[in-house]
């Protein structure tokens, strides 16, 4: 087991070389000069000098090849540069907002458990009923509503409805935990939905499949109680894709959360990479994106150990 | 259903409501506890229950003025910024030598200068300062402090980019006098300068702060009426009274705080709910449509109109075929239905325009009615433009396929331009991009046509004009015209109203005749406000002035 996780851990590194490499191309091929932007922004006629002058402030004349170099090198040393925009280190930044977004993420997490193992179960067990099909109809609902739609009508509705909104003025969860609650509560919920859809239907079909299973035949042959066959027998073992599905799907959330965070006005880490790729900020549109790209591939190797841990009968070969 | 998961459902229903009622209507933060008007509530009552304020009303202490903006307050340095958002959070902790009446908006009176002068060959102002200032950390504010903010603002330092060189291009020179006094000399007279100098651009900075530290851009220390409390990236700018403030008696408030939400329709929510007490300016006021809302169902909330001073500007590259002809140029000026844009785009807020703005120096609408591209019905401008069209060779139009470049902002008014020149013959293909990449296919001159959002700072020819001279910053089709470039300096030098206006008239009709842009119409800007918010009075134009709010007060339920 350790050599896998060793193995495994190692085996980030090219990975991450090769995504920091891509972004880094992705980001000068695109249209917009970063040296233009920081001039026009200043409110600045960008004459050639002067333009020259800030692309030698922000390392913009140096060899492409020289420039990806330092960045890479920062990085490995945890200095990431600082922002073009608004002149701070991007790993404070970054250390500002990933908490914010990893709250987020995991309360949609929670939300979306909480509404798909019962509701994907409940359709397995009532397979083809009216709360079957009203379920799966939902659920459909669920995934093909994007989140920004859903995030502002809930917005729009609590305005119309009750006059109130999120509180403005973000506070961290060991600041204020009540009003931390109140604005994320929402946002969660949204992302929770749209997340459950999908869990719904996985532990549903994971659940139909167990259930025809000889042994859970027998425990209703022995005559136990619905609640222990679904609980103690099926539910477990019907559970471990749903695992994976979760874990990749955290992942992936914590790099999706960007439109709810402008809408909902959380200052997390969705909404910093978005305004630094309209504003051309090198910096910390690359390392955000190795950031997310490490996340998820952590996540992905979490999933592994933690199927693993879960599933006797899978054991990590050296 | 099975009785466990009937429980199941029952305790989850529960365990939401009780969850969000936690969350349900508390008094929003930083609002008195007036609630608004629901849409069910229109009881005539309440209407009326919110007095007006009277003239004599005694203003009252306490409370936050709470602001929406839509960008974030990266840069406090506001010498080097010309961008409202970067402008706008900061103005209450600074003064200008002097400023516009918060009052009375029409009138400049002094701020930091208790009175000012005009030599009479009109090129020296003298400025007097007033005793007794401080900075936010206890230093006192000297003349030497004003002099060094002026250096630095007309001739940056190296690595420093000042936003303000444009109004001191025709600088002599900066002067201590004494003590208390100081000049500035310009080489030619300058008859708007007191009109830009009075705008939230001319702050002063602590002389000391700059010379350690080469910019303010992490600091905020000046000499206004708020001090900077607590700034959080991203979400919020808060400031707090500042008790040793040289005007007696003022600040009323306790405190003003910008929050920083980049969505429109939040920004809309948190207005609406009492969350913000007053919109921001420009992107951050308030659309038409909202504005309708805010009419319709919440009757009880203030909204201020004024001219904003912008509007979509289409831009034509006079170094490409075939807008390098005048005849097509104008063909194009003149088929245009800028009434017919304003009703359908502007929802009909704003003023149909040419390039003399709405106040003092517009044409009368009987006189605008006359102009080419203005007359109504629209049939004589057409037929003339074809005309033109067919003399420089394209009887049947052309296609533009690419160099349509749009900002995106603007993607609505350009949809509606192209569809405009359809009759002509003319079919062009728009290409959309954000303001990063628009920014520099502009600048590269890669475009026929560049349709941009533009807004001047002040309602003076000499700004508004600015941009259409020989080798202006804002030149973007490269256009020049020696005839412009003379009348506008000679408007510049005319101290006489009468005289300035023939020769604005003049610039004006040269400029239609050549038709180097097209700004179709003048556009409002909408300010909302809860009725508690007094004495704010808007700016006839323009949105760079009056943002300190030294002199607002918040009225108790």
């Amino acid at each position: 087991m350790r050599q896998y996780l060793a193995r495994r851990l190692l085996l980030l590194v090219p990975v991450l070389l090769l995504v920091s490499a891509v972004i880094f191309i992705m980001m000068r091929v695109l249209p917009g000069d970063a040296a233009l932007v920081a001039l026009t922004s200043a409110g600045e006629k960008p004459t050639p000098e002067r333009l020259a002058e800030v692309r030698a402030e922000m390392g913009l004349d140096r060899p492409v090849f020289e420039q990806y170099l330092r960045w890479v090198g920062g990085l490995v040393r945890l200095d990431a540069g600082v922002s073009t925009l608004t002149g701070q280190p991007v790993t404070k930044e970054i250390a500002q907002r990933f908490p914010v977004t990893f709250e987020l993420a995991m309360l949609g997490v929670l939300v979306s458990l909480l509404i798909a193992i019962p509701l994907g179960t409940l359709s397995a067990l009532r397979q083809d009923s009216w709360m079957d099909y009203g379920l799966r109809v939902v659920a459909i609902g669920g995934i093909a509503m994007p989140t920004f739609w859903v995030g502002t009508l809930i917005l729009l509705l609590l305005v119309r409805l009750f006059g109130w909104m999120p509180p403005l003025g973000f506070k961290g969860l060991f600041d204020d935990p009540g009003r931390n609650f109140q604005q994320l509560v929402w946002p969660a919920i949204v992302l929770g939905f749209n997340m459950a859809a999908i869990v719904t239907r996985m532990t549903r079909s994971q659940m139909l499949e167990v259930l025809r299973q000889d042994y859970v035949r027998t425990a209703w042959a022995k005559g136990l109680r619905e609640r222990v066959v679904v609980y103690r027998h099926a539910l477990k073992n019907a559970l471990l894709p749903v695992v994976t599905l979760v874990g990749i799907q955290s992942a992936h959330l914590l790099g999706g959360t960007v439109i709810i965070e402008t809408i909902f006005v959380v200052p997390g880490m969705g909404s910093y990479l978005v305004n630094a790729i309209a504003g051309r900020d090198y910096p910390v549109t690359q390392t955000v994106i190795v950031v997310f790209s490490l996340v998820t591939l952590l996540a992905n190797l979490g999933v592994d150990i933690l199927y693993g841990w879960l599933d006797p009968r899978i054991r990590y070969a050296g | 259903m099975p009785l466990y998961v009937f429980r199941y459902i029952l305790a989850s229903l529960l365990a939401s409501v009780l969850v969000l009622a936690s969350c349900a209507p508390a008094q929003p933060a930083g609002a008195p506890s007036q609630s608004p008007q629901g849409p069910s509530g229109q009881a005539p009552a309440q209407a009326t229950a919110v007095p007006k304020p009277s003239p004599a009303a005694q203003p009252q202490r306490g409370g936050t003025l709470t602001i929406s903006t839509g960008a974030d307050v990266t840069d406090f340095d506001i010498h080097q910024n010309t961008s409202i958002s970067l402008l706008q959070p900061l103005v209450p902790a600074y003064n200008m030598l002097v400023q516009y009446d918060p009052g009375d908006p029409s009138r400049i009176v002094g701020d930091l200068a208790e009175s000012w002068s005009l030599s009479t060959d009109g090129l020296t102002y003298t400025f007097k300062l007033r005793p007794g200032i401080t900075f936010h950390d206890g230093q006192p504010m000297t003349v030497d402090d004003v002099v060094y903010n002026m250096e630095r603002m007309a001739n940056p330092p190296k690595g420093v980019r000042s936003g303000r060189k444009e109004q001191f291009r025709m600088l002599d020179k900066i002067e201590k006098v004494n003590e208390s006094t100081m000049r500035i000399v310009f080489k030619e007279p300058y008859g708007s300068f007191m009109a830009q100098f009075a705008t939230d651009w001319f702050v002063i900075f602590p002389k000391s702060l700059l010379e350690k530290k080469g910019d303010m851009k992490k600091d905020v220390v000046g000499t206004g009426p708020f001090m900077l409390k607590n700034y959080t990236p991203g979400i919020s700018l808060e400031l707090v009274r500042y008790d040793k403030y040289f005007k007696k008696d003022m600040p009323y408030l306790d405190g003003v705080t910008t929050y920083i939400i980049k969505d429109q329709s939040t920004r809309f929510a948190a207005f609406r709910t009492g969350q913000v007490l007053m919109t921001g300016r420009i992107f951050a006021a308030l659309s038409p449509s909202e504005a309708r809302t805010v009419e319709k169902d919440y009757p009880n909330l203030v909204l201020k109109r004024f001219s904003g001073l912008q509007g979509p500007w289409f831009v034509f590259n006079t170094k490409r075929k075939p807008f390098d002809d005048v005849r097509v140029r104008r063909a194009i000026f003149m088929a245009l239905d800028r009434d017919a844009m304003l009703k359908v785009i502007g929802e009909g807020e704003g003023v149909v325009g040419g390039f003399l703005s709405p106040g003092e120096w517009t044409l009368s609408e009987k006189e605008m009615r006359q102009t080419a591209g203005y007359r109504v019905p629209k049939a004589a401008d057409i037929a003339e433009a074809k005309k033109l069209l067919a003399e420089a060779g394209y009887p049947n139009g052309f296609d533009v396929p690419t160099g349509f470049v749009v900002r995106d902002l603007v993607q609505r008014p350009s949809e509606f331009f192209a569809g405009q020149l359809q009759p002509l013959g003319i079919s062009m293909k728009l290409e959309v991009m954000e303001t990063t990449a628009q920014s520099s296919r502009t600048a590269k001159r890669d475009f026929a046509i560049t349709a941009q959002f533009n807004a001047s700072r002040i309602n003076d020819p000499d700004e508004l004009f600015r941009k259409y001279i020989t080798n202006a910053d804002q030149a973007y089709g490269d256009y020049s015209d020696p005839e412009v470039d003379r009348l506008l300096v000679e408007q510049g030098r005319a101290f006489d109203p009468v005289k300035r206006r023939q020769l604005l008239l003049q610039l004006s009709q040269r400029l239609e005749e050549t038709a180097p842009a097209i700004s179709p119409y003048w556009e409002n800007t909408i300010l909302g406000l809860w009725p508690q918010v007094r004495g704010f009075t808007p700016p006839p134009s323009g949105s760079y002035m009056l943002n300190r709010y030294e002199n607002v007060w918040l009225a108790a339920k």
